[in-house]
């Protein structure tokens, strides 16, 4: 297993950046100081096949830098995000039906939900935290034994209400609630009480709790000085709801409060400990899953329109092929950058195996399956994938070259020039393929030709798969399709015969696993990376340079940096 | 990453799952089902200054006077009718204070002071005995303990067992009139009574709570976090209000607006009972709770000093002459039956600086209460009634006092409407009479409503029957 041979990324990582650079503080007895502490890699991974590895006597050494150490997270106060919201709700009250999802979707500069600055504060959002509110607690305030977790009749309303104040605002505050507040949410109970009787009661309690400020926000007022200038701690409750809304897009659980409650979360071996449970917890895999969702844009498969097969029951399981796999592979199988480019391994159910055209496969159940043959590799081949990048009725290789160069290499977006007139390409006709036609009108002159030499030939590769990502040896005019190319502008320049040449290029190209890393951090930091990150960035590179770096340690070393651990 | 189509769908779709929000507040009945009439009598002390309250021309569409233009909205004149010339002068008497208060709402005759029927609201009311939780409220702001003047300080007669009339004092308390009214234990909500939604109060009490919350945590934070949370609470806030503004209400219970209350007497207390008896009587219209109501403005001859309500509505004058009622010659006050006197003739030709002045505040009193009046209209038309149309649409608001001003004379009395009883009565218009007396107001009010029995009203010789032209 990976575990056993993985490299100490994270050590490389956090030492890099702070524990080889500044003499860190000597530990303080309960306090975090000491979180940022050098052992930070070399304690605490255990070889254990079923746990992702964090380090061990095997890693390797720490790369010298003179780099500066990251900042920390950004301190604008966040917001819950829509998916972190509907799971939360889900875990509080046990509605699933994703009430957030009508909230407007988040827009923030790094691309991914999780931007510090990507929700707007306006009175449609003010008002949908009401309507939400209102009908969740409604709702619940059906079943009150269920949502209270005492029985009214038996325990004495007030009794049972002041109970349920107490215990359940801890978890939606994701911290105790204090006197005060116990005090105030009881004499809002008392007055919906005195207007509707018990049940009005809690659920007004439950409405006022929904959209309350320690609920929608991400509120850290810090709990003192960190170890060096500009950094603050977190109180362990605030840890706590970093950590479970980083690895679960959820509020903590009664075991992570509890951990903050009893002096458990102080401590980065601590704090370590809690992040693999959280990873490898069932809830862990929204994390994986969420993050490469956003990251390839699977989100999008529902709305497209691929022609009469492409059915929102087949979007689906496109979607869901390739959350699976990643969650699968990085999870489970501790794999790294090379390994998810270039594994046969996928999991299909009945319809996704029809365009693999892998026999045998029956039902809507997902099941591991090898992908045999020269089509497959990884995810970039995978339906969905192909998919997004097509026309209704065919691929497009620009789409797929440009999906490449930007999201894939972490190269700036290709757009075509200010007042640029993009030429209409003339369909395929016997004459000329379209390919052919494509590169007539895009290859050979400026202001087209830089930058579609760029994108066009790894397109081009995946020539063979069409809108859905089925697989063609010719044309519609039974002549062959090219998939030949030159890779150029990259680390991994040169020819290839075909995807699968162009994937394993790609593969071993630091410059994508470099892509991977930035793109992580931009997720956990929730901000883009500037020219003080360049340390963590580098070694995120470095990190997944190494090629077999298994990305559970790039999340756990995210986890354990400054910028997650400090204010 | 990037802005899915499906999303802006659901984006969309927020519209329709705004709308739990203000269920509460959607028409819940049929158009077609009528809706029920009601009336409200407003009384307020000690008369008007008549030449500052007429409008000065008669007809429709009259022109605002003075007293009544906060009345004169574009959103209430077409509910506003100007009743003059109607004389209060059934009673007989000597045209004292106590007098005018047993008369006002009876226009019976007299004995020792006292009425000898029933006054209108209890007339009205028992014809929805079995229909109504309560067949009629008394609502009252002040009107017992008075420092000066009367006590006797009720205008509601009903039935004396064993023969007979009797007083009924209002209930000057609103957290007693709250719980008799909404409670679901003890009060008109339960027991097979129209369901209260509470959903107004309730959705209020949470929203005010949370915006606070917002506050509250905001004033943890600093900079632009801290000014987020507050601006995040000022939309709470916002949203609050545009609940309020834009949503009909079928039936909901007020948001109780005082939580205690040491002395439902103590003058400070004057215009916060005022609001939350307005509240009150407009959910109870609302909810069909009642469908008739006294509002009660302190006593006849009100011994009510305007600075323990509020010195800065400034209601002080300073008298003229030693004769001056109890207040002494160039002594301020804001004692409202010794400013009430303190002219000399009501109509001087030229009146002095103390004369002046004191017709001039009168007059803002007078206007403050229009105001009142206009802003309980305004809560009425906040609700949506059975039939569609607003509560304020199926309601008559009668506003009179004991005297027509300070000359005692019951003459020309200051009769003002607003309302039409879902177009049984004319509105917008001033109705000129000479000499009818008030008992046909009720006539007419009764036989507006649809009810049998007031072919007259109160003591006969006087009354004639409904005022015809009024009636549409």
């Amino acid at each position: 297993m990976k575990a056993s041979v993985a490299l100490s990324l994270a050590a490389s990582l956090t030492l890099a950046c702070s524990g080889s650079i500044e003499p860190m503080p000597g530990p303080q007895a309960g306090g975090p100081a000491d979180i940022a502490g050098p052992s930070i890699g070399g304690s605490g991974g255990t070889g254990s096949p079923s746990k992702p590895p964090v380090g061990g006597p095997g890693g390797a050494a720490p790369t010298p830098s003179a780099c500066k150490p990251a900042d920390p997270l950004p301190a604008p106060l966040r917001r819950l995000t829509r998916r972190e919201y509907n799971n939360t709700i889900a875990d509080l009250i046990g509605d699933t039906s994703g009430p957030a999802n009508s909230f407007s979707p988040e827009a923030g500069s790094t691309g991914f939900d999780t931007a510090a600055d990507g929700a707007a504060l306006n009175d449609k959002v003010v008002a949908n935290y009401a309507t939400a509110a209102e009908t969740l607690a409604r709702s619940a305030a059906k079943n009150l034994p269920a949502l209270m977790g005492c029985d009214p009749v038996a325990m004495g309303e007030q009794a049972c209400a002041t109970q349920f104040i107490a215990r359940f605002g801890r978890r939606v505050f994701r911290r105790p609630v204090s006197t005060d507040e116990q005090a105030r949410y009881e004499a809002l109970f008392a007055s919906s009480r005195q207007l509707g009787g018990f049940a009005a009661g809690i659920e007004d309690v439950l409405r006022a709790f929904l959209m309350s400020p320690q609920f929608l926000y991400r509120v850290e007022l810090g709990a003192g000085p960190g170890p060096r200038a500009g950094l603050t701690k977190l109180s362990p409750y605030e840890m706590a709801t970093r950590l479970s809304l980083f690895f679960w897009a959820a509020g903590p659980d009664d075991e992570l409060l509890n951990a903050a409650q009893s002096g458990g979360l102080n401590t980065v071996v601590q704090i370590k400990a809690q992040a693999q449970r959280l990873l490898m917890h069932e809830k862990g895999g929204r994390l994986v899953r969420d993050f490469y969702d956003q990251w390839l844009e699977a989100d999008a498969l529902d709305s497209l329109f691929r022609g009469a097969t492409f059915t929102p029951t087949l979007a689906g399981s496109m979607r869901q092929e390739i959350q699976t796999y990643f969650d699968q592979l990085i999870r489970q199988r501790g794999a790294g950058w090379s390994e998810l480019m270039t594994s046969r391994t996928s999991f299909v159910n009945d319809e996704l195996a029809r365009l693999y055209e892998i026999p045998g496969i029956t039902g809507t159940q997902f099941r591991e399956v090898m992908r045999q043959g020269d089509r497959h590799r990884g995810f970039l081949t995978m339906p969905g994938i192909m998919t997004l990048r097509a026309f209704p009725n065919e691929g497009s290789p620009i789409h797929r070259g440009k999906f490449i160069r930007e999201q894939v290499m972490c190269e700036p977006k290709l757009m075509p020039l200010a007042g640029v007139v993009i030429p209409k390409i003339p369909p395929a006709d016997a004459g000329k393929t379209s390919r052919q036609q494509l590169e007539e009108k895009t290859q050979v002159v400026e202001p087209c030709k830089t930058c579609h030499t760029l994108m066009n030939p790894p397109g081009f590769a995946f020539g063979k798969f069409d809108q859905v990502g089925g697989w063609h040896d010719v044309d519609d005019q039974k002549r062959p399709i090219d998939t030949a190319g030159t890779l150029s502008g990259t680390d991994v320049d040169g020819s290839f015969q075909g995807h699968v040449e162009l994937i394993e290029r790609l593969a071993g190209s630091k410059q994508a696993n470099a892509c991977v890393g930035k793109l992580w951090f931009r997720y956990a930091v929730a901000r883009m990376e500037t020219a003080t990150d360049d340390c963590t960035m580098r070694d995120l590179s470095d990190a997944f340079t190494t090629a077999k770096g298994d990305v559970r340690s790039v999340i756990l070393g995210l986890a354990t940096s400054d910028a997650f651990l400090y204010r | 990453m990037r802005l899915p189509r499906r999303n802006l769908l659901r984006g969309l779709g927020g519209a329709c799952l705004s709308l739990p929000f203000l269920e509460s507040a959607g028409p819940a009945f049929g158009a077609t089902t009528p809706a029920p009439k009601r009336a409200l009598f407003v009384f307020t002390s000690t008369g008007s200054v008549r030449k500052n309250w007429k409008p000065s021309a008669v007809g429709m569409d009259p022109p605002p006077s003075p007293i009544l233009k906060p009345l004169a909205t574009p959103e209430l004149k077409p509910y506003l009718t100007v009743l003059s010339g109607i004389n209060a002068g059934a009673g007989g008497g000597t045209n004292t204070h106590l007098e005018g208060m047993a008369c006002c709402l009876t226009a019976s005759a007299l004995s020792g002071g006292y009425a000898t029927g029933i006054s209108i609201d209890t007339a009205l009311g028992n014809k929805f005995k079995g229909v109504t939780p309560f067949e009629s409220l008394q609502f009252g702001v002040k009107t017992r303990k008075p420092p000066n003047g009367f006590g006797d300080s009720f205008i509601t007669y009903r039935d004396r067992a064993g023969g007979g009339v009797e007083g009924v004092y209002p209930e000057d308390n609103p957290i007693a009139m709250y719980a008799k009214l909404f409670s679901t234990t003890t009060g008109g909500g339960a027991g097979g009574a129209p369901v209260l939604s509470q959903q107004l109060a309730r959705n209020r009490s949470v929203l005010d709570f949370v915006a606070d919350e917002h506050k509250r945590v905001a004033a943890s934070l600093n900079g632009a976090d801290r000014a987020r949370l507050e601006e995040h609470s000022t939309m709470i806030r916002a949203l609050e209000q545009s609940m309020v503004a834009n949503s009909m209400l079928t039936c909901a219970a007020p948001k109780q607006g005082i939580a205690t209350l040491s002395d439902p007497e103590a003058a400070s207390n004057f215009r916060a009972i005022s609001d939350m008896n307005m509240d009150m009587i407009a959910a109870a219209f609302a909810c069909d709770q009642t469908r008739v109501a006294t509002l009660q403005y302190s006593t006849g001859e009100s011994g009510l000093n305007w600075d323990d309500v509020d010195p800065a509505l400034n209601f002080r004058a300073t008298a003229g002459r030693s004769t001056d009622n109890g207040v002494g010659a160039g002594k301020a006050t804001s004692w409202w039956h010794g400013i009430s006197h303190m002219p000399d003739t009501w109509d001087p030709i030229n009146p002095n600086a103390s004369e002046k002045q004191a017709l001039e505040v009168i007059t803002r009193i007078q206007a403050w209460f229009a105001e009142q009046i206009g802003s309980l209209a305004l809560r009425l038309k906040k609700y949506t009634d059975k039939d569609g149309k607003s509560v304020l649409d199926n309601t008559v608001i009668f506003w009179t006092t004991e005297v027509a001003q300070g000359d005692h004379g019951r003459n020309d009395m200051p009769f003002t409407v607003v309302g039409n009883l879902g177009g049984a009565l004319k509105s917008n218009i001033h109705l000129a009479y000479n000499g009818r007396q008030h008992g046909d107001v009720f006539a007419t009010i009764g036989t507006a409503m649809g009810l049998t029995g007031f072919n007259t009203f109160g003591r006969q010789g006087y009354t004639q029957g409904p005022l015809t032209d009024w009636l549409k």
